[in-house]
């Protein structure tokens, strides 16, 4: 069977929008892909050490609701993503210079990433 | 027009009726379309919560979930939903699906579009 390969494009912060694209990640890798993970605008704050996650107004209860479903955390699937082999990317362009990143992650252009989801068996960003 | 596949996914709850109306209009354009409803998302699939649902998003909602599930769109929740510490009770016409399910029909779909 072929090795798919997948792109995930992580675009935002917020507690609900970091969830989707590691989870992804995870499960894609898990089964058998090559995954990419990258992160541009405000997504790269997500790797930043000092990032807290926090949900988007009106949905606060979620936070609550995910520590007492004891779902692992942002930092928890970034680092399972990590050691399931998941290749972590930033786009270059929305870098801030203060940014302590958690892990390595190579900078590359937005076209970079685009080229990478045309030739991918699934391109999802959120 | 050749059909298209499109795969939803919606985390945030306030973003549903939107999802559904586009998804209604696709599948009246001959288009396949499934949504996964995921963390704040899936709120709207629990049927405790679909009444006030219904109340903050617009009368409609029970109207465009009747729409979406005649037109043959699947609807999923997901399988590890926070929710499900409180005993998620899924509305009629909706599965539960874990990531595999997903990526299944991820890999398949034309676009996968999240909001």
């Amino acid at each position: 069977m072929n090795t798919k390969k997948v792109v995930v494009l992580a675009l935002h912060d917020e507690l609900e929008s970091a969830y989707p694209p590691l989870n992804v990640a995870v499960g894609a890798t898990s089964s058998g892909a090559d995954v990419i993970l990258a992160f541009s605008r405000k997504g790269v704050n997500i790797l930043d050490q000092k990032y807290i996650p926090i949900p988007s107004d009106g949905i606060e209860y979620l936070s609550n609701a995910l520590s007492d479903f004891n779902a692992p955390s942002i930092n928890d699937l970034l680092e399972i993503a990590v050691e399931s082999g998941v290749k972590l990317y930033v786009v270059d362009l929305d870098i801030k210079d203060h940014t302590q990143f958690k892990y390595p992650a190579e900078q590359v252009p937005i076209k970079w990433v685009l080229n990478e989801a045309v030739s991918a068996d699934l391109f999802v960003h959120f | 027009m050749m059909n298209k596949k499109f795969v939803y996914f919606v985390s945030l709850s306030s973003n549903v009726p939107y999802v559904l109306k586009k998804s209604i209009e696709m599948v009246e354009q001959k288009n396949e379309v499934a949504i996964f409803f995921d963390l704040d998302g899936a709120r709207v699939l629990d049927k405790r919560y679909f009444k006030k649902m219904t109340r903050t998003h617009g009368g409609d909602l029970s109207l465009l979930f009747n729409l979406a599930l005649n037109a043959g769109i699947k609807l999923y929740g997901c399988q590890m939903n926070v929710l499900i510490a409180d005993g998620l009770e899924l509305i009629d016409g909706a599965e539960l699906a874990g990531v595999v399910t997903f990526l299944e029909a991820a890999y398949q779909a034309d676009a996968v579009l999240s909001y």
